[in-house]
């Protein structure tokens, strides 16, 4: 009798012993977090609202980087196309290829662990400058690429020094460290009921049908992740574009990244800079909620 | 159990986490091209000092030679000085320019620090950073150094901010062999329209021969500039009145010109040399010996020279259009020397200095690898030893015979400095007219003027 009147209260909240020893856990990332993530995510924001040459103090000038970024700046629509142009190749580039080789190598063969190996590691080289150099020696007018483009009769291509050509270069690039988003693929496809393939076979579907009424469908959350997470890079990029071709030729692969640099470290003019980021931060911020906004339409979600 | 188990895996999530931080350090990375080496790792102080030694922060850049002899220097004043420790920050060109500015900007500069002449300007403009040598006379002696050029190069407001470190001039290194190819003759003055001409005749009758090795960075300061100030007399922005010194159609007119030597075949297709921008040398078509001419500075004529072992090199005048009001070209300073005014060892930064420029055995380990030597001691010296290349000394003798002054400042900042590669880019990549680049630069220039303070 006096048992059920006790009544056991759930762990809702509050500051128990438990919350402080997660606290604990937490708190050096939290330290973290708001040294190096808060504190210049709201600097930056303050001082897009200055002028601020980075020697002396800055001064409060309200919107007018705002206004000239918009009204008088053309390098930043250049910037801006350019850098939408880098995006809306690099990511669909990335995402089907990173597809297709997950498609192939989900088979269960000898040495196919190598093989997913092999095709994960240039994924890790992200950002890196070396690979960037490494980049711009294979696809100079002499170099590995057009030798080999040789071996087979057509003639040298102008990678770099072609405007046209340069930002497929760097697309290249980030499109050929695709590893990443191949190894989220290859979980996705392992989960795929096979008993649906083998409902689908019986019915005589072809392999393509398969492929665009059950595989893909099912991989659908896989992929929104996957673009979303390439697109927030790919709107942001710097390395490439800076060490590949320097912003060149003739400013055609001058993206966003690289204009918000000189801005800030090359013209002093940390405010006008700060003012980019933020535009290019709330870019991004579109883009993803229109992703998601869209995502109810295309997206599957087993639960 | 429990308990100890809780408390290793905080320590653990705790040594992770300090981990992850320390990766955020503020050690700079190592820049594109080059890779950056320091023989000390302290760069968060500009300099310490013990009781029995002090420590010295000395940053520059340079190829192979200029580190060696710079090295050399370093270590002949410590064993001189055996209470004194310079630690030698050597860098690529690359990214250095961004490197002072932030160092200037946080206050981490070294105690000395090799300064290129075109930003030199806009850092003063910009703070109180540089030591005044005039206010260490028993501590530097100028004696050697001619006054004019002195007062020229290194002076700002009548304070002694930065010391040149050697004489040096733009040069057109020609290849002998390949102008004997191409029929053209080095003896004859170079004017802007023979240049035109004999650059457009010289690339229909070999094509696989260019007149000219350059890129759209070097056209800024040898002949987008210089061409408007053999028209003007003036620097491309006066400073004293912030303003362009030439007109809409001045401009229009050496754009055109440009133009016309991109789609004469006077210079290489601007694609095809844009694989080399900053680093003509390594061009394959001038290692070919298929470039006559390339420009060049004096301070570095060497790396193009060195490019085509098998042919012979010399240099020629600039050139000089005849209808000119002024030569446009100058002698001028490959860099400048300065001491951090924030530096804990002023005077201490000041005498390694002294020696630098004035001592005999500095002088000798030096030699040319800063261009010919800023001081007559130095200059005398290295003849008497024959430590000099002919070919830079040549080159050297060329201008200083020029009436021309030098432009840096405002036309040099980085700013108005991308304006000027921008407007050669977009008519060598066919993008604008000249008269729509013209316009544009023109309008991006007011820009800038009215935002100067």
């Amino acid at each position: 009798m006096a048992n059920s009147k006790v009544k056991i209260k759930p762990n809702c909240g509050g500051w128990t012993k438990r919350n402080k020893i997660g606290f604990m856990y937490v708190c050096i990332w939290i330290f973290g977090f708001l040294l190096f993530q808060m504190y210049p995510f709201i600097s930056s924001l303050i001082y897009s609202f200055t002028d601020y040459d980075i020697f002396d103090k800055p001064s409060f000038i309200g919107l007018d980087n705002y206004i000239k970024l918009f009204t008088k700046d053309k390098e930043f629509w250049n910037s801006l196309t350019v850098t939408l142009k880098y995006t809306f190749i690099t990511v669909p580039g990335k995402v089907v290829l990173a597809l297709i080789i997950a498609m192939i190598l989900n088979r269960e063969l000898k040495g196919i662990n190598f093989m997913r190996t092999v095709y994960y590691i240039p994924s890790l080289l992200s950002g890196s400058v070396a690979v960037a150099i490494l980049w711009k020696v294979l696809f100079m007018n002499d170099g590995f690429i057009n030798s080999l483009l040789g071996v087979v009769h057509i003639p040298p291509v102008k990678w770099m020094g072609n405007p046209s050509m340069a930002v497929i270069t760097i697309c290249m690039l980030e499109i050929w460290q695709f590893g990443s988003s191949m190894v989220l693929f290859l979980s996705a496809l392992k989960q795929v009921p096979r008993e649906l393939y083998e409902a689908a076979r019986i019915d005589g579907a072809t392999k393509i049908r398969i492929f665009f009424k059950i595989t893909l469908p099912m991989i659908t959350s896989i992929a929104f992740f996957n673009i979303i997470m390439q697109l927030i890079t790919a709107l942001q990029n710097f390395t490439s574009a800076f060490v590949v071709t320097n912003g060149g030729p003739n400013k055609a692969t001058y993206v966003l990244g690289m204009k918000l640099y000189t801005d800030a470290f090359k013209y002093f003019k940390m405010g006008y800079a700060c003012a980019t980021s933020w535009i290019l931060f709330i870019i991004i911020m579109i883009m993803t909620l229109i992703l998601f906004v869209t995502s109810k339409k295309w997206v599957y979600y087993d639960n | 159990m429990r308990k100890v188990t809780k408390l290793t895996c905080l320590l653990l999530t705790g040594m992770m986490a300090a981990t992850a931080l320390t990766g955020c350090t503020n050690k700079p990375a190592a820049t594109s091209s080059g890779a950056e080496t320091e023989k000390a790792a302290d760069q968060t102080t500009a300099g310490k000092s013990t009781a029995e030694q002090i420590t010295l922060r000395f940053m520059w850049w340079g190829g192979d030679a200029r580190n060696e002899a710079t090295l050399a220097v370093i270590d002949q004043y410590q064993k001189l000085h055996p209470e004194v420790k310079i630690e030698a920050e050597m860098n690529s060109d690359q990214g250095y320019i961004d490197k002072v500015s932030t160092m200037l900007a946080n206050g981490t500069a070294p105690d000395i620090m090799q300064q290129n002449v075109d930003s030199l300007p806009d850092f003063i403009s910009r703070g109180d950073f540089f030591v005044n040598f005039n206010d260490y006379p028993d501590l530097f002696d100028t004696s050697g150094f001619e006054k004019t050029f002195i007062s020229q190069f290194g002076t700002f407001d009548d304070k002694l901010l930065a010391i040149p470190t050697g004489m040096s001039c733009l040069a057109t290194v020609a290849n002998e062999d390949a102008a004997k190819t191409c029929g053209i003759d080095l003896s004859r003055q170079i004017t802007w329209e023979s240049m035109l001409e004999d650059g457009k005749k010289l690339h229909e009758q070999n094509p696989e021969y260019f007149y000219m090795n350059t890129d759209t960075r070097i056209l800024c300061e040898y002949v987008l500039r210089p061409y408007l100030r053999q028209l003007t007399g003036q620097s491309f922005i006066i400073d004293s009145e912030k303003k362009m010194s030439f007109t809409r159609e001045q401009l229009v007119e050496v754009l055109q010109y440009i133009k016309d030597c991109y789609s004469g075949g006077v210079f290489e297709p601007a694609e095809d040399s844009a694989t080399f921008k900053g680093q003509i040398q390594t061009n394959p078509m001038w290692m070919d010996g298929k470039f006559v001419f390339a420009y060049g500075p004096s301070s570095s004529i060497n790396l193009l020279i060195d490019a085509v072992p098998d042919n012979t090199c010399t240099v020629v005048q600039m050139p000089l259009s005849t209808e000119r009001v002024n030569d446009g070209f100058f002698a001028d300073t490959p860099q400048y020397m300065t001491v951090n005014k924030n530096s804990k060892h002023v005077e201490e930064a000041v005498k390694f200095l002294d020696y630098f420029y004035n001592n005999s055995e500095a002088q000798e380990t030096l030699k040319d690898v800063r261009s010919v030597p800023p001081t007559s001691t130095a200059r005398n010296l290295c003849a008497e030893k024959k430590l000099l290349n002919p070919v830079v000394v040549s080159a050297v003798d060329l201008a200083a015979g020029l009436n021309g002054k030098s432009d840096k400042g405002y036309t040099t900042s980085a700013e108005v400095y991308a304006i000027q590669e921008d407007m050669i880019e977009s008519v060598a990549y066919g993008q604008s007219t000249p008269e729509d680049a013209a316009d544009n630069a023109i309008d991006l220039i007011n820009d800038y003027l009215s935002g100067l303070k």
